[in-house]
């Protein structure tokens, strides 16, 4: 579904990703883990086509495409979602609103017809009780003013309305407290149809309580230089990263 | 001089006997002190201070007409619906190339306690009430709107009357080479309410200039709203002047939403003269292509407790320009004022720019003034999250233009202005759709 070969990205010249090599398959669930600066979010955000990143070499392609020439509406279109550490304030374009143009134009993408604000809001509805979001945030600004966790349900709300292929979460897990946390896991569990792909990237093993991956990479200084299953992220909460830096230098 | 000065100075010598009330010795004389006034000032240049983000060469290279000669414009295959701006309020007097056209005007019966005069009729039959209530103006355009004023609307609101639907005046340009002279006099009396919304459009085809002035009157405890809508043809220049003068307890909100014209310069001036006068001055702006629009906004806090509010936003797009100069003056013992000024901006293009600069004088020594000028470029974090979500670039952009200006658009009361203005924003950043959604039920 997802291959990432050899990528190799930098900003200002700086190297970041230096050579990394990821397969998701179907169904499956990716954890990425790394120390602070190791180029995680790098990742998802070159997944997703944030500008401002350059990438020098190596190929990402998703069910054969080329992701790397489309513009990040096109990856959408493809059925690429980003959930975002920070999800954006947007003051002035409603929630519902903006989900509506989002549906709207991966379905243009895709050749489908457009939703109609009846049919649509029955899809929200829907969604909205699945989720647990609160009914009173749909039609806010978008994400301004919510609170952190309010932000994430959002981010997971969203992810549900649009059904990705493959969903990027880029530390989902940051700045929610326990319960936050919890919803969050319980609404990305209830999108593990297996058939959608997930990328969870984290610094913390506690978000894979909630979401269990099928498979751990340990990202560091731009490449990925362990893989594993749920139990590498145990490891990993035990003995910190130090050791596989370590072990990596030595090699 | 000019040729734009030289050209009209030969035409007010040979004609301005043929303007309305030419006849009258009153009218007559003040014409020619304001002509005068015009003469003494000059066209201003970039060495002006006050006019030095805008170029005017383009005027004073051009000559006009602009005392009468011409051939009315046919206005049978005009239908306002077609128009892009709202035309919709139950009393609407329409001016095509500055003389008043009935056949497209909607003149059923005025509320009570609002007069409407059409002020080319009270030059010739009752020149008393236009000399007697004129102020002579300092500047250069207000002193020519007066020497060459042929026709225009007078309102005058009675004391204590509420004047419920707004009134309408469109000022429509159809010929070329005109100086279209619109006039708009509105006087509320104490403890009354008005509305009125002024348009000025030019035809597709039109290459005539408007040179516009708007008097506000507004006695005590009187509250008046005033929408001017600007949306000449690129061919056109357009000069505005809006000018107020508050009494005490009175509210004056007046808005300027100005997109289109060659050159376009806004003036708008409110003296606030009684304790307890408020304005509320919003405005938007968009401009595009070669597009330069400008608005000078000036507050003139005369008196003790005295307030003001102004929020302005523009956006400039291709390589167009704007500018927002905001003057707020505080006279000595004018004590506890309130003024509040806000200018943000948005450049959509490299090669647009976007000039802005609150001014204050201020001779008291009580006075919370808050001010605040912004010029910024579209967040790239939001631009990228909602093109993440799958929204097309251009969609995008559009939205959070929207957003940028939708403060503006909330603020207006009148439902079919408010929606205009919301297309407007949207259409003009070329994509469809307004940021509602249809509700549940």
């Amino acid at each position: 579904m997802l291959e990432i070969n050899n990528l190799q990205v930098s900003v200002e010249n700086k190297a970041i990703l230096k050579g990394l090599n990821l397969s998701v398959g179907p169904g499956e669930v990716h954890a990425i883990m790394g120390p602070n600066g190791s180029g995680k979010s790098t990742l998802a955000h070159v997944v997703a086509g944030r500008d401002g990143y350059t990438v020098s070499g190596g190929s990402v392609t998703f069910n054969d495409k080329d992701l790397l020439d489309l513009a990040p509406e096109e990856r959408a279109g493809e059925g690429v979602f980003l959930a975002f550490q920070y999800p954006v304030e947007i003051p002035g374009v409603n929630n519902v609103y903006m989900l509506k143009a989002a549906l709207n134009g991966i379905r243009q993408y895709r050749g489908q017809p457009e939703l109609d604000a009846v049919e649509f809001l029955k899809l929200v509805k829907a969604k909205t009780k699945a989720v647990g979001i609160d009914n009173s945030l749909l039609n806010r600004p978008v994400n301004t003013g919510f609170s952190g966790g309010e932000k994430k349900r959002n981010e997971v709300f969203q992810m549900s309305v649009l059904e990705p292929h493959l969903a990027i979460l880029d530390e989902t897990d940051s700045g929610l407290d326990i319960d936050a946390l919890k919803a969050v896991g319980d609404g990305v569990n209830q999108l593990r149809d297996g058939k959608r792909s997930f990328i969870v990237v984290t610094h913390y093993q506690r978000l894979l309580d909630y979401i269990v991956p099928d498979f751990v990479h340990v990202l560091s200084d731009g490449q990925i230089v362990r893989s594993g299953d749920k139990s590498l992220a145990l490891e990993l909460e035990d003995r910190g990263y130090d050791w596989l830096k370590d072990e990596a230098n030595v090699a | 001089m000019n040729a734009f000065a030289d050209n009209l100075s030969e035409q007010f010598r040979q004609h301005a006997e043929h303007l309305p009330g030419g006849d009258k010795d009153n009218v007559a004389a003040f014409r020619r002190r304001a002509f005068s006034q015009f003469e003494a000032v000059g066209l201003p240049t970039l060495r002006h201070e006050d006019w030095k983000y805008t170029d005017i060469r383009a005027i004073a290279k051009a000559s006009y007409a602009a005392l009468g000669g011409h051939e009315r414009s046919e206005s049978s295959d005009i239908s306002l619906d077609a128009l892009p701006f709202p035309s919709f309020a139950p009393h609407l007097a329409v001016f095509l190339d500055g003389d008043f056209c009935p056949a497209l005007s909607r003149l059923g019966a005025l509320p009570d306690g609002v007069q409407e005069s059409n002020i080319h009729a009270l030059l010739q039959h009752d020149p008393e009430r236009i000399v007697g209530q004129v102020k002579n103006h300092d500047a250069a355009f207000p002193s020519l709107n007066s020497a060459l004023m042929k026709d225009g609307l007078l309102v005058e609101v009675s004391a204590g009357a509420t004047v419920t639907e707004p009134i309408q005046v469109l000022n429509i340009s159809r010929a070329g080479g005109l100086l279209n002279t619109a006039r708009l006099m509105l006087n509320a009396g104490a403890n009354s309410a008005v509305t009125i919304i002024e348009t000025h459009y030019s035809l597709e085809g039109s290459t005539s200039m408007t040179n516009a002035l708007t008097e506000i009157e507004a006695q005590a405890g009187a509250q008046v709203t005033h929408y001017r809508i600007q949306m000449d043809n690129s061919q056109c220049h357009h000069i505005g002047n809006v000018i107020a003068s508050v009494q005490a307890d009175a509210h004056v909100r007046t808005y300027s939403f100005a997109f289109g014209g060659d050159v376009t310069r806004i003036d708008v001036n409110a003296d606030l003269v009684g304790k307890g006068a408020n304005v509320t001055m919003n405005g938007l702006f968009m401009v595009d292509d070669d597009q330069h629009i400008d608005h000078h906004t000036r507050v003139r806090h005369c008196v003790s407790h005295t307030q003001s509010n102004e929020n302005y936003k523009g956006i400039a797009d291709g390589n167009g320009r704007g500018v927002f100069n905001g003057k707020i003056l505080v006279d000595q013992d004018a004590q506890k004022i309130d003024a509040i000024q806000s200018s943000k901006n948005l450049l959509l293009s490299d090669n647009a720019e976007i000039d802005t600069k609150p001014e204050l004088e201020i001779y008291a020594d009580d006075v919370k003034c808050a001010h605040s000028a912004t010029v910024g470029q579209l967040d790239d974090d939001a631009f990228f999250y909602l093109r993440s979500r799958g929204v097309e670039e251009a969609k995008a952009r559009s939205m959070l233009t929207f957003a940028f200006a939708a403060d503006i658009a909330e603020d207006v009361d009148i439902t079919p202005v408010r929606e205009w203005l919301e297309e407007i924003i949207t259409s003009r950043t070329h994509a469809s759709g307004i940021n509602e959604i249809g509700d549940d039920g």
